[in-house]
């Protein structure tokens, strides 16, 4: 199961390098993991007022190369694995064929007060799949 | 070891009531710009000269929040520098706490995109810590 967002680069996504700053890519591959759960039929704020938030335990990522202003780039999200209380994603950013962001993130979900708690249902259910899913 | 202070402020935080995570990305940015200016690098002068550091590869580690008006100190240390690539080691701490924890891969290159070598500022950091990248 491959999930896609679009993203145009914008004006305040560049840097003086004339490319994107590099801490940018986290904000659209965090847009990208928005809109997958959204999708999945997970609403951030009513998890929110119930006590709960996502948050990000990991990132390995790779710079792979430049996107610029006016780039149409498209983030692709894989379900590496999946446990009660874990999520780990393959994520990638792409112009056209051209790969240039990686990032594998491990983000789990937390009570306000920080104890790990166990992932939404939908979540949980992609760990039973996540062998058929990783390429 | 390079400090670097930091305040937590509002715009800093999301949802959570913490930090959003991506910001410990410019908080660590920021410590490194300073840093390299400390051993008298001006990024702008090096971009005018056709230069730009590029972030290669992080690897980041979120080990507790931090939340609004904390005080923070960015740490970072060279791990290992070559003529193109410097590895740092970096790290956020709330006094004794360690809250966040990362390891920056960076490269020097052309406006084009092509690699660079680093400033000799940086590149002759691999005499102190014996790195070879």
């Amino acid at each position: 199961m491959l999930h896609r967002f679009p993203v145009t680069v914008y004006y305040e996504d560049t840097d003086m390098g004339a490319i994107v700053y590099h801490a940018n890519y986290m904000k659209f591959v965090d847009r990208a993991r928005a809109d997958w759960v959204r999708a999945m039929g997970i609403d951030q704020n009513a998890l929110r007022e119930q006590g709960y938030v996502f948050v990000v335990h990991r990132i390995e990522a790779d710079f792979l190369a430049p996107a610029k202003l006016d780039d149409l780039l498209e983030v692709q999200t894989r379900v590496k694995s999946a446990t009660r209380s874990r999520l780990v994603l393959d994520q990638s950013i792409h112009r056209g064929h051209t790969a240039l962001f990686r990032a594998r993130a491990t983000l789990a979900l937390v009570g306000l007060d920080g104890r790990p708690r166990r992932l939404p249902e939908p979540l949980q259910a992609l760990g039973k799949l996540g062998a058929l899913m990783v390429m | 070891m390079h400090s670097f202070a930091i305040t937590v402020h509002y715009e800093d935080t999301d949802m959570g009531g913490v930090v959003y995570h991506a910001n410990y990305l410019k908080f660590i940015e920021r410590a490194r710009s300073d840093w390299v200016r400390a051993l008298g690098v001006d990024q702008n002068a090096l971009r005018d000269a056709g230069t730009v550091f590029a972030v290669h590869r992080i690897e980041a580690d979120f080990l507790a929040p931090a939340r609004l008006d904390d005080r923070l100190e960015v740490h970072t240390d060279p791990v290992q520098v070559s003529k193109a690539r410097i590895v740092l080691k970096q790290e956020v701490w709330r006094g004794e706490t360690c809250l966040f924890r990362a390891l920056a891969t960076l490269v020097a290159m052309s406006l084009q995109g092509r690699p660079r070598r680093l400033p000799p500022q940086l590149a002759q950091l691999s005499e102190m810590i014996g790195g070879n990248a």
